[in-house]
């Protein structure tokens, strides 16, 4: 069973990010790390991997240079393969192309199961998976909580996450899984691992040329939202007269009660 | 009557709307007003009438999709159908709450119509009368992207919950059924599993009270619930109260959880790491309640309470039950 993990390398939430001149783009401090939910992606494919006979994990990236952190980290965690799609060093991308690259490539290789996360940080659209299924013209599942392979090894099951519910599921593979954050919890490398993933030389593809289908917007540049003005630090004698004093400020300052 | 122009699609569970319907009707009202566009809202699946009825108020049209079984809103059907109508009367433009459910179909949608779409929208204006310039957070909400529209219609939107306000308005909007062909998906749906739980979706909701470790444990969040009944608001948590099993995964807020904007963000215990402030700094007022004095969420804070929070919930519920 061949299974595809696609793989987003991101900035870390620590990383210094500054406007560049007129919003024009960002200039991202290098420290990157796997985006989170593609770690659990990882983890789910290993699980599998682990406990079933046969299972080779894949995980594909598209992206610059960086994109090799995340596979790095893949690597680390326990993937067979790490393939590299190389592409330009963008600030946005549209989640449609990327989805169309990854899918050109997916088409190469044989695949039974393709697992992504639920969303990546940086861009936060939600959007490559289900378009990759689409594109594909496979059932795409998710974001899911639980993840079992049938018997037959012919179709999964499913818990996905509808946001105030979740609902058992089931389809036939191929299929395309995004992974919410509860499915697996992303170990911690062994110190081989590491040593594995920093040695690594990815498989590299070229992404096909040709256009992608419906390509809509154009980026205008990018915002800072404004910053809060220092904290009011709310006084009083007991925590009884600094509630009394909170809820006045909420009520006749801040006038949000 | 005329269908194309702006649309949109009425996310609801067994004839209850979500309220973030409520915000989008309300922009899509605007933008069809200035640019003398039809406003449709779309309605599907299981008690949709209900639902129809209760947003009637801004919309020139309702289209209630039907089908002969019982079916969610979102089943295939009702998709296949809405590619169809997209392909018959060319909208404009299709607008979706951004939510987990509607992440399901229209990114399959665009796929299908060629037309690629935002999510996690915040921001949109027209310009020049018909292109589009939308706005979007990245980054944990650190900066926000500008997008101009630079294809033909339709163009697809999913709306964040909370980024525009909601707006009465008294039209009694027609009611049109039109009845969808079944039709089978991939995919079986084996069990529905609907979360327990009481007030507003956190995403929705304009207050929200978010306990982190300093609760102490599970017991004192009944304390964050009462405040929440009070405020009507909801329940958030930090990562770490989740992955102790103190609350659900539905309420973490943050980075690898939900993103809130509520008029009123109260936190509890939370020290404010950047990967929690990323999931609640587009809040409008922020409340910090610690009794460290140098936590880092008072950075982010409009207001800090430095006390121990076991001594200041019980005074706050005390103060609002009494009114005063
Ligand atoms: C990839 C990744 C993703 C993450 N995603 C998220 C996410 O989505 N959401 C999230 O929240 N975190 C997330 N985290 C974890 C985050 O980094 C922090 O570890 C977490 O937010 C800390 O939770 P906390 O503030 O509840 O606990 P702590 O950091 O332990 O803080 C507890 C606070 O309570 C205060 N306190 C203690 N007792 C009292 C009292 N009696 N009265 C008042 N105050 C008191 C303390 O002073 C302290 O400031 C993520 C981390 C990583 C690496
Ligand atoms: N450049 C990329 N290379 C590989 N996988 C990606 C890439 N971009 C997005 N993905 C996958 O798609 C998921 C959703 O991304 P997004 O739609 O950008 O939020 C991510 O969690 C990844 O699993």
């Amino acid at each position: 069973m061949d299974i595809f993990v696609l793989v987003k390398t991101v900035p870390e939430a620590e990383a210094r990010m500054e406007l560049l001149a007129q919003g024009s783009g960002l200039r991202v401090e290098e420290k990157w790390e796997l985006n989170f939910f593609d770690a659990v992606a990882v983890e789910q494919a290993i699980r599998m991997k682990e406990t079933m006979p046969g299972v080779t994990v894949t995980a594909l990236s598209y992206g610059p240079r960086s994109a090799l952190e995340g596979l790095r980290k893949a690597v680390a965690m326990g993937t067979d393969r790490a393939i590299h799609l190389e592409g330009p060093e963008l600030p946005w991308a549209e989640p449609m192309e990327v989805a169309w690259i990854l899918s050109q490539a997916l088409r190469k290789e044989q695949h039974d199961l393709i697992l992504c996360g639920r969303k990546a940080t940086d861009d936060e659209a939600g959007q490559v998976g289900p378009m990759v299924a689409g594109f594909l013209g496979v059932p795409y599942l998710g974001p899911a909580l639980s993840l079992e392979l049938e018997k037959s090894q012919g179709a999964i099951q499913v818990v996905r996450d509808l946001g105030g519910a979740r609902e058992r599921v089931r389809c036939p593979l191929p299929a395309v899984v995004s992974a919410q954050k509860g499915l697996a919890e992303p170990r911690v490398p062994t110190i081989q691992g590491v040593m594995k993933g920093m040695r690594l030389q990815p498989e590299k593809m070229s992404p096909e040329a040709q256009k992608i289908p419906g390509s809509g917007w154009s980026l205008r540049g990018f915002l800072q939202p404004p910053g809060r003005p220092p904290v009011c630090l709310v006084e009083g004698q007991d925590a009884v007269s600094k509630a009394r004093e909170l809820l006045r400020l909420l009520r006749e300052e801040a006038k949000v009660l | 009557m005329e269908k194309g122009g702006i649309w949109v699609w009425v996310e609801h569970w067994e004839g209850s709307e979500r309220a973030v319907v409520h915000e989008l009707l309300g922009k899509a009202r605007e933008l069809a007003d200035c640019t003398g566009r039809q406003l449709t809202a779309l309605v599907a699946g299981s008690k949709a009438l209900e639902a129809a009825e209760r947003i009637q108020g801004n919309p020139d049209l309702v289209l209630v999709l039907e089908t002969e079984g019982h079916h969610q809103p979102e089943a295939p059907p009702f998709i296949h159908a809405l590619e169809g109508l997209c392909r018959q009367w060319s909208p404009f433009l299709l607008m979706a709450p951004c939510t987990l459910r509607s992440l399901q179909w229209m990114p399959a949608l665009a796929v299908a119509l060629g037309r690629s779409m935002v999510s996690e929208v915040t921001g949109l204006e027209l310009q020049e009368g018909e292109k589009l310039l939308v706005r979007k957070p990245m980054h944990g909400g650190r900066f926000l992207v500008e997008l101009h529209s630079c294809a033909s219609p339709p163009h697809l939107l999913a709306i964040r919950p909370r980024a525009f306000p909601r707006k009465k308005a008294q039209r009694t909007a027609q009611i049109e059924k039109i009845r969808v062909e079944e039709c089978q998906g991939a995919l079986e749906v084996l069990e529905f599993l609907q979360d327990s739980g009481s007030g507003p979706e956190l995403a929705e909701a304009a207050v929200v009270v978010a306990g982190g470790r300093g609760m102490g444990g599970p017991e004192s969040f009944k304390m964050l619930e009462e405040l929440a009944g009070l405020m009507g608001g909801a329940v958030g948590a930090s990562r770490s109260v989740v992955d102790s099993g103190w609350r659900p995964a539905s309420q973490q807020v943050g980075k690898s959880g939900k993103t809130v904007s509520p008029d009123l963000y109260m936190g509890f215990g939370i020290s404010g790491a950047i990967h929690h402030i990323m999931g609640m700094d587009s809040s409008k007022v922020v409340v910090a309640v610690n009794s460290d004095p140098n936590a880092l969420i008072f950075q982010h804070a409009d207001y800090g309470v430095v006390e121990d929070l076991h001594e200041l919930l019980p005074a706050l519920i005390q103060e609002l039950r009494k009114g005063g």
